[in-house]
């Protein structure tokens, strides 16, 4: 079985893009996206030239901090000072949740604007093209429809097309599909922020590769990861998603994933592979 | 006036080593001490390695947090069976009005310190800068970190600051609790910007924190967590960076003192 492995959000920010780092150089990661947007993404880019062997794509991102094209230009996308109007903001508004609003609130074009440019970013700031383009906590078939057409232009490979094309095993889609499939129980209760964090903490990775190797195993090519790195106040304050990234990082890092990779004969890959 | 900004813990884990890098390189930390005794040590070493001459590099002599470097036979009253130190609360349950709420073995502990430093000296290339102890503490551990101080003619922390008048913060920015959300309320930066420890009065003062980010192993090894990135969050902020400029605080390290 040939396996790509695949951490999010490089350079979000500091402790977010050395938890990457530790993880491609002392672990089992091969794949990151860069976001061109964010504060610490200078940091990242050092990161890049010397690891060569690593795959570093783009996660196009139109939710967090500043954009890099116009403000002027993509109105719908950003608030006048040129900041992404954030999820949780979308989550308030009721358009979010019907498919004519999400056309309302990501015009075709101003994603296209925006998304071009931070590609253009990319080049400039590594000195090459992206290995992939990867999308960003929006799951809107309008916007990954601009990735599409953006891999077709720069002939970069689009993430989730190369894992539907190859028939990728993906344990969370999987099990997405699964939770679809399920009855909704009903409203959820309002838990603590203590709770949320330390659910975030309760989830172990192996869990999944033990429950799911068959699957895994079975199928030609895998994808596994997520959204590996170490914690800091920004990430704390920007994503809900702060402490899960630990257990990520630590199970992309650690030597049980190793041991595993090789007693089953596993192939590490990137997606040049597919070039 | 002076002041002694200080982050303990360097080397704990990488990812709180890594934070401490940024408080120095990025805000107004200049004092840290290694955990000689972690597997991690010399990479975390790596880390900062630019930055030794600005700093004060000490030891956090440590006997509750990851294995001991002497083999457990030789310190078998300090290590769990797996070769890792009793943890800060397994070590206070040992202590009884009986033992005087001091049950370590003097030499045991001495010896485990002093293969520390000696640790500390081999991947370091020097001495520590300071000696200083972290977290589970008895009056036997403070006599042996002296006479640790006192072999190797390095400044113990604690001295240092009282033999030389230092006003030393009150800590009272961790006094929420230990439950992740009382970590949140971490309020080191309003402590220092209303200078609430009084120490724009002093002559010399000094501020003790726990900066670094967050990863997994950190949950193990010790009950501060948010406090860590909240406090480096405090010691990078560009207020706080203003405060001192405005006050012409100059900042010093232990071998100023």
């Amino acid at each position: 079985m040939k396996l790509l492995t695949q951490g999010d959000d490089f350079g979000y920010t500091p402790a977010v893009t050395y938890g990457i780092i530790d993880a491609i150089d002392h672990g089992s990661l091969t794949c990151t996206g860069l976001f061109v947007n964010m504060p610490a993404t200078d940091l990242a880019v050092s990161y890049i030239h010397n690891r060569p062997g690593a795959c570093f794509g783009i996660d196009f991102n139109i939710m967090v901090g500043h954009c890099v094209g116009n403000p002027k230009d993509i109105p719908h996308l950003v608030h006048e000072d040129g900041t992404f109007i954030s999820h949780s903001e979308r989550n308030e508004d009721p358009r979010f949740m019907t498919s004519e609003g999400m056309l309302e609130l990501f015009p075709h074009d101003e994603m296209y604007i925006e998304m071009k440019a931070q590609y253009a970013r990319f080049l400039e700031l590594c000195g090459k093209k992206p290995g992939y383009l990867n999308p960003h906590a929006l799951m809107y078939e309008g916007y990954t429809q601009v990735i599409q057409e953006l891999s077709e232009e720069y002939d970069v490979p689009y993430s989730l097309e190369i894992q539907r094309k190859y028939d990728f095993a993906n344990i969370f889609t999987l099990k997405m599909q699964e939770a679809m499939a399920r009855p909704v129980k009903g409203p959820k209760k309002e838990i603590s922020r203590d709770e949320k964090l330390l659910s975030q903490l309760n989830n172990d990775p192996f869990d999944d590769l033990n429950s799911y190797q068959g699957y895994l195993l079975g199928h030609e090519y895998a994808t596994l990861g997520g959204h590996p790195g170490y914690v800091d106040e920004a990430l704390m304050n920007s994503s809900s998603l702060s402490l899960g990234r630990l257990r990520d990082q630590a199970f992309l890092m650690s030597p049980k994933l190793k041991k595993w990779i090789s007693d089953n004969n596993v192939e590490l890959i990137t997606y040049a592979y597919f070039n | 006036m002076k002041l002694l900004v200080q982050s303990d813990d360097f080397g704990i884990t990488p990812a709180v080593a890594l934070g401490i890098v940024e408080a120095i390189e990025q805000g107004i930390v200049r004092n840290t001490g290694l955990f000689a005794n972690m597997p991690w040590a010399d990479t975390c070493v790596s880390y900062i390695k630019q930055d030794l001459d600005n700093i004060a590099f000490g030891i956090d002599l440590n006997v509750s947090a990851g294995p001991s470097v002497l083999s457990a036979h030789e310190v078998p009253g300090l290590v769990q069976d797996d070769g890792s130190f009793l943890t800060s609360g397994m070590n206070r349950a040992l202590d009884t009005e009986e033992n005087g709420y001091d049950h370590v073995n003097y030499d045991e502990v001495y010896r485990e310190f002093d293969a520390q430093v000696k640790r500390f000296r081999k991947i370091v290339g020097r001495l520590p800068d300071y000696i200083h102890g972290h977290a589970y503490g008895t009056k036997t551990t403070e006599r042996a970190m002296r006479d640790i101080a006192r072999a190797y003619r390095r400044p113990f922390s604690i001295d240092a600051l009282n033999d030389n008048g230092v006003k030393n913060g009150t800590m009272e920015w961790y006094r929420f609790g230990n439950r992740m959300t009382d970590q949140f309320q971490d309020d080191l930066k309003q402590v220092i910007l209303e200078d609430r420890c009084g120490l724009l009065s002093a002559e010399t003062g000094a501020i003790v924190c726990h900066a670094g980010y967050i990863d997994n192993r950190l949950f193990d090894l010790t009950s501060y967590t948010v406090y860590r990135v909240k406090d480096l969050a405090a010691v990078t902020d560009p207020e706080v960076i203003q405060w001192i400029e405005r006050n012409e605080i100059k900042l010093i390290t232990y071998r100023d003192l």
